[in-house]
């Protein structure tokens, strides 16, 4: 990646090093016209509402576009149909004013600003058309009649507005990927490399917005009434979520042979397959083929339930599940000890339950095995009281059981919570490494900067909590500052170099007060271990002194 | 898929190569091949559609039927109440709903009218193209009770007991002449129970 600026340790902006934008300093004196579009549309201030304008307005295209789709269920928008006027009345309204603010900015526009008529300009681009095609419909059927399904075709038209996301990012996906195969330009836009930009970033949102859609069908389909009215809707939405997550499971499939550690052409794939992210997006299309292709041969609905995998595919971004899996591997053989105790307690008390309880109860306490169903619920603490003991010394053993199962299944949970500690620890501990190391040359590059934006998103550390450690690495480094920086990073500042030698000068005239002259240059003579050169030079930094 | 491993140093050129277009063609099957599942699922969903309709349909005329059937002047002797069946027809055990001429004030007869003489009568269930059939339950074991009706008479429990009412398929013999609390449900593509209503007859 190429190397931007350099952040120096005097210069230190826990802000920049975050990437995140403090407030817009905008003039106040700057003409309204400008000062109003360095606020709202300059996407070349930090800190501005341009972000948070495009932003808004991408979720408010998406919800019209759930609104659009709603109101093709009868049984959803008949009993709410003012709500969905109300709701359409608001995005036009939004989306009017958004529309007149940018005819009312084109001046101030780079794209427009150099054209003799700025405004003319911007109604006649394609984004402006878009814009007022997204509104135009509505403000039509009040003077023309048209027809519902003509102007919500029209309405669908919103969507385009999304354009003015995409079309930007396609742009710098395009430049940042202009040297590249094809098949590393998917790479980037399935897999989170330095090539993705923000059209990784919207990959990653459509898929998770889709997770969620088909997570929220799936649980929605359990309720009888809702599933009434929307089995259709259920079908094909479920049928659209497959396409998008097997044409996703494909992209990564192919493209993982760019990734680190995953080249070649089967044993990569095979690999990249293996992997817990990728199995679980097999798991979230897997119930779909199965169950058209074998249900005539078996009742295959409760593979319906795996599609609630697909929520672990957004766990895919997630740091917290790698940390789960890495802290209960490294504690597995302590919770495997304590997995043993625990079956071998629920085992005897069960057994133990039976021989006391079966006579007086055969029915509850018919076999061992409902004795286990008793043991384990009275150890867990959980205590439904459908099975319980009405012999003596079956209750004994219960107030044993329960005084026991308190001991005995808390601590896989007080390893875990430990070793979860300890490992967040150990994290920030190798963020701090990290950031001495990167401090110790005096300067952050840019890149150093990425690095440590990532680490404290992923440790969901605070300002105030990276403040604390830089000013900790600081410190240390200022302890150690007296040692000599290495010689290439002194070579790279004039500055320094001066000092530098102009040290190294001053060391040499304190060797030659501290030598015997005459000696120094007979050991010279004798075994020529300095050239005329050297020794002349020698002569003349003493000769200075 | 390929078998050579390229870097964008290696490429010779950055379009699609061999491999990448056998992939794109790839793609394009599978995404065919989801799309034809997805037609067929929804076709599927479709029948499903039809067997709700059809359900719909049959409690639209008993409930409309319900408002009127204990009127004086109802014109469907069938499947009007108050007329008291004759003792030897209520004796019938588990008469087949399609038993020739049944007893008046008998569900048979109720049944028998509404499959011959009104529009329900040219429902059909679009699993097996052939009329409704009345069923005791449906069952995911047993795929042909797809796109059946199961019509239950809700017989309130007396008082205290676990359950408010038992639920028990309304055969051809059973008397209709009093105020009767049905349930109508239908059954799906894999004989799963979608109830449509509940509703006094």
């Amino acid at each position: 990646m190429e190397k931007t600026k350099n952040i120096y340790i005097k210069d230190l902006d826990i802000h920049a090093i975050l990437g995140e934008e403090e407030e817009a300093q905008i003039d106040s004196n700057l003409p309204f016209r400008k000062w109003v579009y360095s606020w709202l549309l300059d996407p070349h201030i930090p800190g501005n509402y341009h972000k948070a304008i495009d932003k808004w307005v991408s979720i408010l295209i998406i919800a019209n576009l759930f609104s659009l789709v709603f109101e093709h269920v009868p049984a959803v928008f008949e009993p709410h149909k003012a709500l969905f006027d109300f709701f359409d009345i608001f995005s036009v309204t939004v989306f009017t004013i958004e529309y007149i603010i940018r005819f009312y900015l084109a001046p101030e526009e780079d794209e427009f600003k150099h054209k003799k008529m700025a405004r003319f300009a911007f109604v006649s681009s394609p984004f402006a058309i878009i814009d007022f095609l997204a509104v135009a419909p509505f403000y039509l059927k009040s003077f023309i009649p048209i027809d519902l399904r003509v102007l919500r075709f029209l309405r669908l038209l919103r969507i385009l507005k999304l354009f003015r996301v995409i079309v930007p990012a396609f742009h710098e996906f395009q430049e940042m990927n202009k040297q590249r195969t094809f098949r590393q330009k998917i790479h980037a836009l399935v897999f989170p490399s330095p090539y993705g930009g923000a059209m990784f970033e919207i990959c990653e949102i459509f898929i998770a917005i889709w997770v969620l859609l088909s997570v929220i069908a799936v649980v929605l389909e359990s309720v009888q009434s809702i599933e009434y009215v929307l089995n259709l809707q259920f079908v094909i939405l479920d049928a659209v979520a497959v396409a998008i997550f097997t044409v996703e499971y494909s992209l990564r499939i192919y493209s993982c042979v760019e990734e680190p550690g995953y080249k070649g052409a089967f044993s990569g794939r095979f690999k990249q397959a293996r992997s817990p992210s990728t199995f679980i997006d097999f798991m979230a299309i897997l119930p779909f083929f199965l169950e058209v292709f074998l249900h005539h041969l078996f009742d295959l609905r409760f593979l319906r339930v795996f599609r609630l995998s697909r929520l672990l595919k957004l766990t895919r971004g997630n740091d917290a599940t790698q940390i789960l899996f890495k802290v209960v591997s490294r504690e597995w053989p302590v919770m495997s000890a304590s997995a043993f105790i625990m079956v071998l307690l629920v085992i005897l008390t069960a057994s133990l339950g039976y021989l006391f309880e079966h006579d007086a109860q055969p029915d509850k306490f018919e076999n061992i095995p409902t004795s286990i169903y008793w043991a384990v619920i009275t150890l867990a603490s959980v205590g439904y009281g459908d099975i319980s003991p009405v012999t003596p010394i079956g209750r004994t053993l219960t107030i044993l059981l329960a005084l026991m199962g308190i001991g005995i299944f808390a601590i896989p949970a007080a390893l875990l919570s430990s070793a979860f500690s300890d490992e967040l620890v150990k994290e920030r501990d190798a963020l701090k490494a990290n950031l001495f190391s990167v401090l110790k040359d005096g300067e952050i590059s840019e890149e150093d900067a990425i690095t440590i934006r990532a680490e404290s998103k992923r440790l969901h550390l605070s300002h105030e909590e990276i403040n604390a450690l830089i000013e900790q690495v600081i410190k240390e480094h200022e302890m150690e500052e007296r040692s000599p920086l290495p010689i290439h990073k002194i070579g790279e500042r004039p500055e320094l170099a001066i000092e530098h030698y102009k040290y190294l000068l001053s060391q040499i005239r304190q060797l030659g007060i501290h030598t015997n002259s005459s000696q120094f240059e007979q050991t010279v003579h004798n075994t020529q271990r300095l050239n005329q050169h050297e020794l002349d030079l020698w002569k003349k930094i003493q000769a200075h002194h | 898929m390929d078998t050579t491993l390229e870097t964008a140093a290696d490429a010779p050129h950055l379009g699609p190569t061999f491999s990448d277009k056998v992939f794109l063609l790839f793609l394009v099957l599978v995404l065919v091949a989801v799309t034809l599942l997805g037609i067929k699922n929804y076709q599927e969903g479709l029948k499903t559609e039809t067997t709700k309709e059809t359900g719909e349909a049959w409690l639209a005329w008993l409930s409309d039927a319900a408002e009127k059937r204990f009127d004086d002047n109802y014109p469907v002797q069938a499947c009007k109440g108050g007329i008291q069946a004759p003792a030897n027809a209520l004796k019938r055990p588990n008469a087949q709903d399609t038993q020739a001429s049944p007893a008046l004030g008998t569900w048979g007869a109720c049944y028998q009218y509404l499959t011959t003489q009104t529009p329900l009568k040219d429902l059909r269930n679009p699993f097996t193209g052939e009329l409704p059939q009345m069923i005791a339950q449906c069952s995911t074991a047993d795929i042909s009770t797809a796109g059946a009706i199961v019509l239950e008479n809700l017989v309130a429990t007396p008082l205290g007991s676990a359950t408010p009412y038992v639920a028990k398929q309304l055969v051809s013999s059973d008397p209709i002449d009093y105020k009767m609390q049905l349930r109508l449900t239908v059954c799906d593509k894999g004989g799963d129970s979608i109830k449509v209503s509940e509703f006094d007859f």
